[in-house]
């Protein structure tokens, strides 16, 4: 059996620090959409790894696993139920997972989701979400009222969410079928 | 004023602001509630700002920001270094050496009982560049607190609730007792500043005023700076040390001791026009007995008591100041990190990762994380086993795997290291792709013959690992770091016993 390495220099887990905070704040950052969440989770993360003396510099790998299950288990403490819906668990899905079409919430696949929304539902969910306009700026760009602009978004994110658990279920099946 | 569960819509419209506003939404009420979260945050993410090419910049630049609540990670730079930034009511005698400053400081802080200040905060990282800034107007009367940010934003905590006043939002949030990441507190750091070796350095000017620099070494950390007004001997700033490659500089640009705080400001009250919300905050309660009729079980209680119990329906935290122990009934579904360290408890298996321990007790999964979490772990499990690293599992695996290239296994780490195959630090993954490669040896074509599920972490003492598997020729599975042995380091296959009868 191979000899064990010596413990790592102290100064480690600092130069990692360095070099990967800002990626780990990105990748963060990409799942949960927010500066507070992500300054907290970013700080979080970097302190639980990093914050043993002497511990080896850990990878980038390592901290996005760290990462995505930090958040997991937060938004599982958050609820009273303790479980994650599927959709959470497929947000989770870290983008180097060993099987790549496990991330059933991509991006792309999502646009195009966005695409065949209705006209109207598509629009609201543009202008609130995507591009991040008030309630206000959004109802006076499509000529509603702040009232409707709240009930279509409402519709809209109803109207992708049947879309996407319909997804899921066609996935979970046919993956189920290749196992057979 | 109004509270409990939202209307379904304006759930959904308040999530979509507070990810607008760059804020924390509010836990989701419902599963569909969670579900639409995740689409908003998702189609966020087409967005234009959705990928930051640059790191987090001041929160004064570009779209309009809530400074986070202040993190653990500040607080232990602070604490780790003893952050004492005192208050010296008296006027400190010329000529005197470098111990009455400390002893002048420690007696004014023990004659304070308030003050109300602007604290400038600014973390730097080792080149300099400021990561952080805040502003931060502070008032403390006795245990209460309230901050306010620069945005408007007022944190209270009066010792039995705390919440936060959202002036943009119009909104009063509720908020958990515990966690409550204050970045340092006066009385707190003049404990841990008594009787550290310390010198005087030099005067300088800081914030307008003649400022005496100390240099102040706690032991076995790093040392720190800390100036004091020359003339009235009132702290003006702090440095910590350079830690995790950040720096903090707290600077009080002014400072009233002893000032009269209004007593309101500690009253909960929702001004006209704004809502109510309650973010889940569990109630402080004084006995394990209330605890146990909010929340609906009984909690496991160490010797030692807590300094306080909070509860809500299905947790209970038992506070300890820099522990604290986290109790929910259990659902089942735990199940150790693969890449911590694994031990047992309470007849079940124990995840060790860092200073957190996590198992289950009587149906209920209790969390245990701080400083003293294997004291009080054991005053709740009496049968708590570490893992130790020094185990040997592997000795006993039938089929030593031969010809291991040390050489390989180094580059194999250092790609990992870069972010390449991360599933090498997963043993169970390692595992996986050991018992297919055994059935194909040509290769594995999809995910292999034997499934993923047939895999069970059985023993890891952090170092070494035994996976045990249901089916196909290998019965159970050998595994060590041979190139690090902590969780940063790849597992590597060493040995394995095989099926009776294949």
């Amino acid at each position: 059996m191979p000899n064990a390495e010596p413990s790592p220099a102290p100064n480690a887990a600092a130069d990692a620090y360095r070099r990967h905070w800002g990626a780990i704040y990105r990748f963060i950052y990409g799942r949960v959409q927010n500066r507070e969440e992500a300054e907290d989770l970013t700080q979080e993360v970097c302190a639980r790894v990093l914050g043993r003396q002497g511990a080896a510099a850990p990878t980038p790998a390592y901290l996005r696993a760290a990462a995505l299950n930090l958040i997991r288990d937060r938004w599982r403490r958050r609820r009273s139920a303790g479980v994650l819906t599927p959709l959470e668990e497929a947000w989770l899905v870290p983008d180097d997972d060993a099987e790549p079409g496990r991330r059933l919430l991509d991006r792309m696949w999502l646009a195009g989701l966005l695409e065949r929304l209705p006209d109207d539902q598509r629009q609201v969910l543009e202008l609130r979400v995507v591009q991040g306009l008030s309630r206000a700026e959004t109802a006076a760009r499509m000529g509603r009222s702040e009232a409707s602009v709240r009930g279509l978004q409402y519709r809209g994110i109803q109207t992708l969410r049947a879309m996407v658990v319909a997804e899921l279920g066609t996935t979970v099946v046919r993956k189920e079928a290749e196992r057979t | 004023m109004t509270s409990g569960m939202p209307l379904p819509e304006e759930e959904l419209d308040r999530l979509i602001d507070a990810l607008n506003a760059g804020r924390t939404p509010p836990a989701p009420s419902t599963a569909e509630a969670a579900d639409h979260e995740v689409l908003v945050r998702a189609l966020k993410g087409l967005g234009e700002s959705s990928t930051l090419d640059t790191a987090p910049v001041p929160a004064q630049v570009g779209r309009r920001t809530r400074r986070s609540r202040r993190r653990p990670l500040f607080w232990a730079a602070a604490a780790a270094v003893a952050a004492g930034v005192l208050l010296g009511v008296q006027a400190l005698v010329p000529g005197l050496g470098d111990r009455n400053w400390v002893l002048a400081m420690e007696q004014a802080v023990a004659q304070l009982t308030s003050y109300h200040g602007v604290l400038e905060v600014q973390t730097t990282n080792a080149e300099g560049e400021a990561w952080l800034t805040r502003r931060l107007e502070i008032w403390s009367d006795g245990d209460r607190y309230a901050v306010r940010d620069q945005n408007g934003v007022l944190t209270v905590n009066n010792g039995t609730q705390r919440w936060q006043v959202r002036p943009e939002e119009r909104e009063v949030a509720v908020l958990p007792l515990i966690p409550d990441p204050r970045s340092f507190d006066l009385h707190d750091e003049a404990d841990r500043a008594r009787g550290y070796p310390h010198e005087v350095e030099g005067r300088e000017t800081v914030a307008g005023r003649e400022a005496v620099r100390l240099r102040i070494t706690p032991p076995g950390g790093q040392p720190y700076h800390l100036w004091l007004d020359a003339e009235s001997g009132l702290p003006l700033r702090l440095q910590t040390a350079m830690q995790n490659a950040l720096q903090t500089t707290y600077t009080f640009v002014t400072f009233e001791a002893n000032a009269a705080v209004d007593p309101d400001l500690f009253e909960l009250a929702v001004p006209d026009g704004f809502t109510l919300i309650e973010e889940d905050p569990g109630q402080l309660v004084t006995t394990p007995e209330e605890a146990e009729q909010i929340a609906g079980f009984a909690p496991p209680l160490p010797d030692e008591a807590p300094a306080r119990i909070l509860a809500r329906d299905g947790r209970i935290v038992l506070d300890y100041g820099d522990t604290y122990i986290e109790v929910e009934p259990d659902d089942g579904d735990f199940e150790p990190e693969p890449y911590g360290a694994l031990g047992r408890a309470a007849g079940g298996p124990l995840e060790v990762l860092g200073d957190e321990l996590r198992w289950v007790q009587d149906g209920l999964l209790i969390r245990v994380a701080g400083g003293e979490s294997v004291e009080l772990a054991r005053q709740l499990a009496p049968d708590l086993e570490l893992p130790d690293r020094g185990d040997d599992l592997i000795s006993a695996a039938q089929i030593p795997v031969r010809g291991l290239n040390r050489e390989a296994l180094e580059a194999s780490q250092q790609q990992v290291d870069a972010g390449s195959s991360p599933w090498l630090l997963d043993p169970v993954y390692v595992a996986h792709v050991f018992v297919n490669l055994l059935v194909s040896p040509e290769g594995i074509t999809g995910e292999g013959e034997i499934p993923f599920e047939a895999l069970t972490l059985a023993a890891s003492s952090g170092a070494q690992a035994v996976v045990e598997v249901s089916e196909g020729p290998a019965a159970r599975v050998y595994l060590a770091r041979l190139v690090r042995q902590d969780e940063t380091g790849i597992w590597t296959v060493v040995g394995y016993d095989p099926r009776e009868g294949q």
